[in-house]
């Protein structure tokens, strides 16, 4: 395992893991990459196999023949924070009478 | 909150690069001919210091640091990983975890016993600790060592979501000990040794 601080994380397999689990590939890399638009570009020229990509983007990879998958991870918790917390002084939303 | 969260949270939206002859599916056989797999991420809170990372960014740990029970994806229930059994008192004071035997950590730092459940804990609940749970953890009175492949946790008041709290759902990550004993911070920095499958 190495990490390159703000550009990826290398991964290499563990043989003989003790779940008898094996991945089919030998390497894994996480490239940070911020750019919604470079990292679709690295999808369809083939430099990344896996994307985080937002849903508007999304589309143009299924037509170059992606495929879309969700996390094997159920989710459990999600939060929506409606508060009425006001940074701007004077601003104009800011009802006090509000409570 | 961060816009790129909310992809993470309402779950991970990812695009597979097609390749030809095969079916795009990570770890799937047929996949052998990728050797190196790269994933373009938009990133996350880059550090091997599990204890400040929130659950979305824990993604950079799964695949080397194990926690001790699973999540099925398909069920939702929570599955054996590096604990094999566990069982809590009536009263939720108590919670006993079997861990698993025969676990060896990366890079020759030995067995994975109890005493590196209590380390990892510790590590957690470190002062500069930020991650969500780092609050709930800190609800641990104590841990117990029974021996080296049973531990204890006797919690402050009755916890119900414990099992939630121990799984890759939570962000307890199983590091080793015998590691920090002998590199400290500085090894842990470079490259933490888990029991993960890379």
């Amino acid at each position: 395992m190495g990490r390159e601080r703000g550009l990826s994380i290398s991964f290499e397999r563990v043989d003989n893991h003790w779940a008898g689990e094996k991945p089919a590939f030998k390497e894994l890399t996480f490239r940070i990459v911020r750019e919604e638009a470079t990292r679709l570009a690295m999808l369809i020229a083939g430099e990344a196999h896996i994307a985080d990509l937002p849903r508007e983007l999304q589309k143009d990879a299924l037509i170059k023949g992606m495929k879309i998958v969700s996390s094997s991870f159920p989710v459990d918790w999600m939060t929506v924070y409606l508060g009425g917390q006001y940074y701007l002084p004077g601003d104009p939303a800011f009802k006090p009478d509000v409570p | 909150m961060r816009p790129r969260l909310v992809p993470l949270l309402v779950g991970l939206l990812v695009v597979l690069a097609s390749i030809p002859g095969a079916t795009p599916t990570p770890g799937s056989a047929q996949d052998a001919k990728v050797q190196r797999l790269v994933f373009a991420s938009a990133g996350f809170e880059d550090t091997n210091r599990f204890w400040r990372v929130a659950r979305p960014d824990h993604l950079q740990y799964d695949p080397f640091l194990e926690t001790l029970l699973d999540v099925d994806p398909k069920t939702g229930e929570y599955v054996p990983r590096l604990a094999e059994k566990w069982s809590a008192t009536p009263d939720f004071r108590e919670w006993t975890f079997h861990l698993r035997k025969g676990v060896q950590f990366h890079y020759g730092f030995g067995p994975f016993t109890a005493r590196d459940v209590v380390h990892s804990h510790a590590l957690l609940v470190r002062p500069e600790g930020t991650a969500p749970q780092v609050g709930v953890w800190r609800q641990v009175e104590e841990i117990k060592i029974v021996n080296d492949h049973q531990v204890v946790f006797r919690m402050k008041r009755p916890w119900t979501t414990m099992l939630y709290s121990a799984s890759r759902a939570g962000e307890l990550r199983i590091v080793s000990k015998a590691q920090w004993d002998k590199e400290g911070l500085e090894g842990f920095e470079k490259r933490p040794s888990g029991d993960g499958l890379l």
